[in-house]
């Protein structure tokens, strides 16, 4: 021990000798994190809750063009309608599934349900996703109600008023697409949370996909003929792809280090992938075609949105794995600001 | 099926208890993890060594409620840290040739317990509440493993058990607690690093410690969490630090995930309602062009 003491003068091993040699924060060798060890926990979502997005939000968003479809298109855009309610219940008929299979204990779906949390989004959401189940199947009765003679049944069915129905079931199909966004906002995972965009991403990006799944019904009932309503479709699709596009560059602009694990990798190009297949199906239509090709090229152009779609969906759920590994990203994401200023400096810390 | 819509009749609240770790009184004996595994019955996660420190747990998950970091502050070969204090370790090779300063943080992490807590925010079951002590507690009886909590805990505390897919983490004894005893971590402590009590007084404690350390030249000293910060919540476990927080795997400033909730529900709504403005405006003229 002597031999090593004598590396340092007395004076040295004083403290009150050594005011320079005061304790602050410096770089250490160790780097500035723990070990690089994430200090968030990966997201339990996967495929399930990517396709349960990619369905929820096109029935919900179906149904809500479908309502509009009856107070401002009339009689001329009944068939839309018609479609846009078959297309929602059918996009609905998997999503119970899907939330269910997720589920760490599936058996103990019906839990959701035992308490009433609007300050929960996925409480909140199941209970809409239910009430919505409930008019969605009421309306796919009452459609076919109207198909089959079905004795007494359908004269009930058939003095339902079908308006009151829709109306009723408005509030709910569209706090579907809006709640999937919000769902994923208001967690700690940093290529969420960091901007109030979200719900609009997913609310727009629904109502897109939505367009485009209603079109793709009817050419696959009628594959010979584009139907004459489809372009008001495309209106919505341009405007809702636009909204949805212009909103996800600045969530990534806003996001800054937090939304690397979008922009980099295999996510990255995933996203870049989904921009362009977006791109390409809302271009599709608008090319100059033969008659006789409309139909298919409209048929490939609402396919090419509904992948890109999905794709979308796949990324932003899968993009919280790679945001919860990234501890830069996360640290960026907890910087002391003026509403949340930390620990640290609420206790007046010296920064060096 | 029917008797999980039956609440029954909460206890009394009791004074909310809380842990006040001291991380300058840990040595890193890991007694914490040990009792805590053993009263909680939690399995074994292995020896994991990284090869990096001492610490063979790495994170707090659904087997561990109790970890242990072990930050090795040590200069680069050839260079003398200027860091000098309680914890400073003397570094020197056998011979006494390359003698250096360095230290050794340690810090026994668990549960949060904030006093708005983001995963009881976003449970959607009412698994997880504030038990009479104040404390965060997941039913188990009642979790179905959604997973949400997971995402929303700031610190990754919560974790999903890949054996019974149940979400699980530190329930601050509420056994021992209900029976009036001492949480098995804090009765372990052989130094007083972890205290248990009401959180009141806890904090007053750390405040007097803080002000000590102070005194005696330790100005680095602060507390994580005895006061809320901003728009995040005290915690009722919370923690004395003489580094950054990133120091020791704990986020420097972490955010409140419920507050992002209304911007998102309105401008999604907004945004909506101009597209299904677009859309009614195009339906209308193909109503009557066509």
């Amino acid at each position: 021990m002597s031999a090593q003491r004598a590396m340092f003068s007395e004076s040295e091993l004083r403290r009150e000798d050594q005011p320079q040699l005061q304790l602050v924060p410096k770089p250490q060798a160790a780097g500035p994190d723990y070990y690089g060890i994430p200090f968030l926990k990966r997201p339990t979502w996967k495929w399930q809750i990517a396709s349960y997005f990619f369905f929820g939000g096109i029935s919900g968003a179906s149904f809500a063009l479908a309502t509009v479809a009856r107070w401002a298109g009339g009689e001329r855009t009944a068939e839309m309608r018609r479609l846009a309610h078959e297309v929602s219940f059918l996009t609905l008929l998997p999503c119970p599934a899907l939330l269910i299979w997720d589920l760490g204990k599936p058996a103990r779906f019906y839990h959701m349900l035992r308490v009433w949390k609007p300050g929960s989004p996925m409480n909140l959401g199941t209970w809409i996703l239910t009430t919505f189940g409930g008019i969605v199947s009421l309306t796919a009765a009452q459609s076919l109600g109207e198909q089959i003679d079905i004795p007494g049944v359908s004269r009930l069915l058939r003095a339902l008023p079908a308006r009151a129905v829709e109306a009723a079931g408005l509030p709910a199909s569209i706090g579907i697409t809006i709640y999937e966004g919000a769902l994923l906002a208001s967690t700690s995972v940093p290529v969420w949370n960091q901007t109030p965009l979200m719900g609009l991403i997913f609310g727009a990006s629904s109502l897109a996909s939505a367009a485009e799944s209603i079109k793709l019904a009817a050419l696959l009932r009628s594959p010979e003929a584009v139907p004459e309503w489809a372009p008001s479709l495309d209106w919505v699709t341009r405007a809702a792809r636009g909204l949805e596009w212009g909103t996800i560059v600045l969530h990534l602009r806003q996001s800054g280090l937090a939304g690397r694990p979008l922009r980099r990798g295999l996510r990255g190009a995933q996203l870049f992938g989904s921009l362009g297949l977006t791109l390409a199906a809302a271009a599709l239509p608008m090319l100059p075609a033969p008659p006789e090709h409309k139909p298919r090229r409209a048929l490939w152009g609402a396919l090419l949105g509904l992948a890109g779609t999905f794709l979308l969906r796949w990324v932003l759920v899968h993009a919280g794995q790679q945001a919860a590994d990234d501890q830069q990203a996360a640290h960026a994401a907890t910087r002391p600001t003026e509403r949340a200023p930390g620990w640290q400096r609420a206790r007046g810390w010296t920064e060096r | 099926m029917l008797t999980f819509f039956k609440t029954a009749e909460a206890p009394p609240p009791q004074t909310p208890t809380g842990f006040f770790t001291d991380t300058t009184l840990c040595i890193g004996c890991k007694a914490c993890e040990v009792a805590c595994k053993q009263w909680n019955q939690l399995p074994s996660d292995g020896l994991n060594w990284r090869g990096t420190s001492y610490d063979n747990t790495h994170v707090l998950s659904a087997s561990t409620w109790r970890h242990v970091a072990f930050v090795e502050q040590l200069p680069a070969h050839g260079e003398r840290s200027g860091q000098r204090g309680i914890e400073s370790t003397w570094m020197g090779d056998a011979d006494g040739s390359t003698g250096q300063f360095g230290r050794w943080l340690m810090m026994s992490d668990v549960c949060k317990h904030c006093q708005q807590a983001p995963c009881e925010e976003a449970c959607p079951t009412g698994a997880i509440l504030y038990n009479e002590f104040h404390n965060v507690y997941v039913q188990q009886d009642i979790c179905n493993g959604c997973g949400y909590c997971v995402s929303a805990c700031p610190f990754g505390v919560l974790d999903r058990g890949e054996e019974d897919g149940r979400v699980h983490k530190c329930t601050l004894c509420y056994d021992r607690q209900k029976d009036g005893m001492t949480p098995a971590c804090a009765k372990a402590c052989p130094t007083e690093s972890i205290q248990f009590g009401p959180v009141e007084e806890l904090r007053e404690r750390a405040r007097r410690r803080v002000e000590e350390l102070h005194r005696r030249g330790d100005s680095t000293a602060y507390l994580y969490g005895d006061q809320p910060a901003g728009e995040y919540s005290a915690l009722n476990a919370f923690f004395l630090l003489t580094d950054t927080p990133q120091t020791y795997n704990l986020p420097q400033a972490p955010r409140r995930p419920n507050a992002r909730l209304l911007p998102n529900y309105l401008l999604g709504l907004a945004g909506t309602a101009l597209m299904l403005g677009v859309a009614a405006l195009s339906m209308h003229r193909a109503g009557r062009a066509a």
